[in-house]
C-alpha cells in the first residue's frame, strides 16, 4: 500500500518535471548556427593564444631575472616556435 | 535552398530531439548572472565541438546528458569576470509562448525546481537523470557512480525532496 502510495506520488513528481509549463519556444538555425560557431571556435582560439603568449612573456621574464645560460633561452625560443606552429594548425584547421 | 551536410542533419536532429530536456536541466543549474538561454547555448557549442568524438559506446541520450551537465557543473565555477565571454549566438532565438495559467501546476514545479536547486551538485544530478525516466544502469554510467551507490543515494534525495516538496505545497 505504501509503495503504491510513493510510486504515485513519485509519478506525479516525474510528470511535474516532464510536462513543466514551456513559457519560451526554442528555435534554431542549424546552418546559421554551425557558422556562428567556426567563428566563435577561431575567436576562442585567439583567446587561448593570447593567454598563451602572456604566459609564456611572464615566465621569460622571470627567466631572464635569474640570468639564464645561452643554452636556456635558445632552448626557450625553440620551445615557442613550436607551440606557435602547433597553435597555427589548429587554427588553420577550424578555420577550413 | 543548399543540400545539408550529413553532419548537419544529424546535429539538426539531435538539437530538435533533446532541445527541451538540456532547456530543463539549465533551468536548474543556471545562477545570476548567468541566465539559462547563456547556459543552453555553452551546452549546444559543447555538443557541436564533441559530435565527431562520439564513438557510440553510449547511446546517444547518455551521451547528451553527460556533455549537459558537465557543461552545467563547470558554469558553477564561473566568476562574473569570465561570465562576459559567455557565448551571444544570434540563430537560437527564445521566443516567449503565451501559457494558460494552471496555479497548482505552476506552484508544484516552482516547489519542485526550488527543492532540487537545493540538493548538493552530485544529488541534483542523479534525481534530474531520475526525473528524466533513466535508470539506475545509464544512471551510473553517467554520473561514474556504481548501480548500488545509486540506488542507496536516492533513497536519501527522495525522502529529502519529498520533505521539502511537502513543506512547500
Amino acid at each position: 500500500m505504501w509503495n503504491s502510495e510513493q510510486k504515485n506520488i513519485w509519478q506525479d513528481i516525474k510528470n511535474t518535471w516532464n510536462e513543466q509549463p514551456q513559457s519560451e519556444k526554442i528555435n534554431i538555425q542549424v546552418l546559421q548556427l554551425i557558422n556562428e560557431f567556426k567563428s566563435k571556435v577561431s575567436q576562442f582560439e585567439k583567446d587561448s593564444i593570447n593567454s598563451d603568449i602572456a604566459t609564456l612573456k611572464l615566465n621569460w621574464d622571470k627567466t631572464k631575472r635569474n640570468n639564464v645560460s645561452q643554452f636556456e633561452k635558445d632552448s626557450i625560443k625553440k620551445d615557442i616556435n613550436i607551440i606557435s606552429e602547433f597553435i597555427k594548425k589548429v587554427i588553420n584547421k577550424f578555420k577550413r | 535552398m543548399k543540400d545539408k551536410k550529413p553532419m548537419t542533419k544529424t546535429f539538426e536532429q539531435l538539437l530538435e530531439n533533446n532541445k527541451e530536456k538540456i532547456y530543463r536541466i539549465c533551468k536548474i543549474y543556471a545562477v545570476s548572472p548567468l541566465e539559462p538561454q547563456d547556459l543552453f547555448q555553452e551546452v549546444i557549442f559543447a555538443i557541436w565541438k564533441s559530435l565527431s568524438t562520439f564513438k557510440g559506446n553510449s547511446s546517444i541520450d547518455t551521451w547528451i546528458y553527460r556533455i549537459t551537465l558537465n557543461v552545467c557543473l563547470r558554469s558553477k565555477q564561473k566568476s562574473e569576470k569570465t561570465y562576459n565571454k559567455t557565448l551571444q549566438l544570434e540563430s537560437i532565438q527564445f521566443i516567449p509562448v503565451e501559457i494558460p495559467i494552471e496555479n497548482n501546476q505552476q506552484e508544484k514545479y516552482n516547489a519542485l525546481t526550488s527543492c532540487i536547486s537545493k540538493l548538493n551538485n552530485e544529488n541534483k544530478s542523479i534525481i534530474i537523470l531520475y526525473l528524466e525516466e533513466l535508470k539506475y544502469k545509464e544512471i551510473a554510467k553517467i554520473t561514474g557512480l556504481t548501480e548500488n551507490h545509486i540506488a542507496v543515494k536516492m533513497k536519501r534525495i527522495k525522502k529529502n525532496l519529498l520533505d521539502c516538496i511537502t513543506n512547500k505545497i
